[in-house]
């Protein structure tokens, strides 16, 4: 984890952003700086105004925490498979952010963070069932559950 | 059996934060819905339009998660306050299965109509819901920036001015190295102040929009740009975030006329 003028440095760089999950938001966390995010552009370079679609990429720690503070307040978060340099890094990549995460992310962070909360600035999925799973089931055939799959992705 | 082939786009747009006035902040967000990304136009290519993506979502509605509002919402069904009615259909307010899936309702694109017409539908709808549904115990949630709470802003009002701050505002965000070394820029300017902060010989103020006599067609927004008076030298500073290069001086002070303080 970067920290500091390399953390500085990084992001001067064009370089993603360390995000610590504060524990205190994230009650999951058992110790503080160990559940990391990144706010990362999400998969092709769209934009909405001056805002560059986003996703959360997040370590195990993080994922779990992520995951705690859905599970209890009944929002709903998705994950996006992991890739084998993802699974090898053992991070994760968010599909659907509840905005609760993204609030506790930006009231939370203390102010000496700034370019922390600014690297969060952009904009951010809230598709719901963003594999389309619960869609296919419900209302298409078979042969249009791949058709399903990329409802919400935004594609 | 088939009744969601249309792809579509939500998104929770993440504008910033500003200090709240005791100690914490305020996120300044904003929603946007296309129900049809195939209907998108080409023209927009990567970029696409703040204006037409207008939506709100349940959390300016009070409650959490609150569906049913959003339900009453769609099926007209929610009291109105004596002599005010609304009609969704009239200011092309769509709450549809699919839109009530992602908890947003939206407003209807119409062919041809400009983006001065769209905003003027747009700003008569969010009147007549605040007519209709604000008030103490009304559909609407308060805004979620005590400020705004103060002077009786809705969720829905305060979402929509930011929306409709930023489509209008032809600046760009800074990519991270940018923000690293902010671009100043001279000249009197009017400035509408959001909140201020104080902290030891200096206050920070933070705008909610900061135009500028000699740059007439640029207007800093308070995501944008922040302000910072000095005691001792009784001066202010603006730091914009992004500016394009024709306009960044070399350290340049910003002296406005307005109440900032």
């Amino acid at each position: 984890m970067l920290g500091g003028d390399s953390l500085a440095r990084q992001q001067a760089d064009g370089s993603l952003v360390d995000i610590v999950l504060p524990p205190g938001l994230f009650p999951s966390v058992a110790t503080e700086g160990t559940a990391v995010c990144r706010a990362a552009p999400a998969g092709a370079t769209r934009s909405f105004g001056a805002f560059t679609e986003k996703t959360l990429r997040c370590n195990t720690a993080a994922k779990d925490a992520i995951d705690n503070v859905c599970g209890e307040g009944g929002f709903t978060q998705a994950w996006a498979a992991q890739s084998a340099a993802e699974a090898e890094q053992g991070m994760y990549t968010m599909t659907k952010i509840p905005a609760i995460i993204l609030v506790k992310l930006m009231l939370g962070l203390p102010e000496e963070q700034e370019h922390v909360v600014r690297s969060l600035i952009g904009a951010y999925s809230i598709c719901m069932d963003p594999d389309g799973k619960t869609a296919a089931e419900l209302l298409l055939p078979p042969s249009l559950s791949s058709f399903a799959t990329a409802c919400c992705l935004g594609f | 059996m088939m009744s969601c082939l249309a792809v579509r786009t939500c998104m929770n747009v993440i504008v910033g934060r500003r200090p709240n006035g005791s100690g914490g902040f305020v996120l300044d967000k904003f929603s946007l819905y296309y129900a049809d990304n195939a209907a998108i136009p080409a023209e927009w290519g990567s970029t696409w339009e703040l204006l037409q993506g207008y939506s709100f979502r349940t959390a300016a509605l009070n409650g959490s998660l609150n569906r049913e509002g959003l339900n009453g919402l769609r099926w007209g069904s929610v009291p109105t306050a004596v002599g005010t009615e609304f009609d969704a259909a009239v200011h092309g307010l769509v709450i549809d299965d699919a839109s009530a899936y992602e908890d947003c309702a939206y407003v209807s694109a119409i062919g041809g109509e400009s983006t001065a017409a769209r905003v003027s539908r747009i700003d008569g709808m969010v009147a007549a819901m605040v007519a209709a549904y604000g008030g103490s115990h009304g559909l609407l949630a308060l805004s979620y920036d005590p400020a705004e709470q103060a002077q009786g802003l809705t969720a829905l009002e305060s979402e929509w001015q930011l929306l409709k701050s930023h489509a209008r505002n032809s600046c760009s965000l800074p990519p991270a190295a940018a923000v690293m070394d902010s671009p100043r820029i001279s000249g009197p300017a009017q400035a509408t102040v959001s909140s201020t902060r104080r902290e030891g010989a200096s206050s920070f103020t933070f705008l909610q929009s900061l135009s500028f006599s000699h740059f007439p067609s640029f207007t800093c927004l308070h995501s944008l740009c922040r302000c910072r008076w000095d005691d001792e030298v009784q001066q202010t500073t603006v730091y914009a975030k992004s500016l394009p290069s024709t306009w960044a001086t070399s350290g340049g002070r910003v002296l406005y006329h307005g109440s900032a303080r």
